[in-house]
């Protein structure tokens, strides 16, 4: 199969009401349109709430992902329920979008054994903090149901940062040597904690390294939850049909704090 | 909708600080396949510590 330079345009549905008009996909109804804004209220919910959880010293620590809701639930509604979640900390929430009650996550953030649960009931990873070390667990987890004949995918969120590590590395290298069902979904908010993309890559784009893996690569709005649900579902497709992971990179900005 | 959500987050705050708090020998129970010898000793004594 040839492989192509990964798209560098920005794909985006919903415009912006000048240059850009709305656009549409393919499948969704309106009562998936609710869905997906009541999925994005609950996830920017829990973060500003967790915020200030955080701030009046009730849990230690917590990453915030604001601005980072449109690709977790635009990445995870083209999902099955039985595909498997693999999250970094900056998705600690999005067990939620499962099903998984509030009280379990905000008790992992709290440091009780109450926020640890059994993957399998939600086909939700452990939370991962070391940086990309989850990517090669997602691209494992994901050749291991291929092997079974199962028709499971994986995705593995991940920061821009985690494209420097080896894990990476390592875990996109072996997906595409496998052809294993497996999406890697960079979201790339220009910053890893303290550090700019400037600094980060010589890349001009993080969907390029894809070109080395021999897969595709694609570049979408991370604040278009219909762009990112629909390339995520172009991926998902692919992988099913037994060709291979893809490199989505979701563009958002981290306007945030650490 | 967003009171619904801010709802589930009440909810889940009351939930989780209403756990009890976590017997610390979890900490150490999973981490050793030999414990050393005076491991049931130091637990004690950090059990001293923390009041329990």
């Amino acid at each position: 199969m040839a492989v192509l330079p990964a798209e560098r345009d920005l794909r985006r549905v919903i415009g912006d009401g000048e240059g850009v008009p709305d656009g549409e996909v393919e499948g969704l109804s309106q009562d998936d349109l609710l869905e997906l804004h009541r999925r994005l209220v609950l996830l920017r919910t829990y973060d500003e709430r967790s915020v200030v959880y955080h701030r009046q010293g009730r849990i230690g620590t917590y990453a915030i992902f604001w601005g980072h809701e449109a690709m977790q639930v635009g990445g995870t509604y083209a999902l099955e329920d039985a595909d498997w979640i693999f999250p970094s900390y900056r998705e600690s929430a999005i067990g939620l979008l499962r099903g998984m009650p509030a009280s379990t996550v905000l008790s992992w953030w709290r440091g009780h054994p109450a926020g640890w649960w059994n993957p399998a009931d939600w086909n939700v990873a452990s939370i991962c903090v070391p940086i990309g070390t989850h990517v090669p667990h997602a691209a494992g987890l994901a050749w291991g149901k291929k092997l079974r004949g199962e028709r499971t995918c994986a995705i593995a969120f991940f920061g821009d940062g985690a494209t420097s590590e080896g894990a990476f590395h390592e875990g996109a290298n072996f997906a595409a040597v496998m052809r294993a069902p497996v999406v890697l979904f960079c979201n790339n908010n220009q910053w890893a904690i303290s550090t700019p993309l400037s600094a980060q890559t010589a890349a001009e784009t993080l969907a390029d390294k894809a070109a080395g893996y021999g897969i595709p690569g694609v570049r979408v709005d991370g604040g278009d939850v219909l762009a990112v649900y629909e390339a995520t579902r172009e991926a998902v497709e692919r992988g099913r049909a037994g060709e291979g992971p893809t490199l989505i990179e979701a563009v958002t900005y981290g306007s945030a704090s650490a | 909708m967003r009171a619904d959500a801010a709802q589930l987050m009440r909810d889940g705050i009351a939930a989780a600080e209403a756990e009890p708090p976590a017997d610390p020998e979890l900490l150490f129970s999973h981490a050793f396949a030999d414990p050393p010898a005076s491991f049931d000793a130091d637990l004690a004594e950090l059990r001293r510590v923390l009041g329990g």
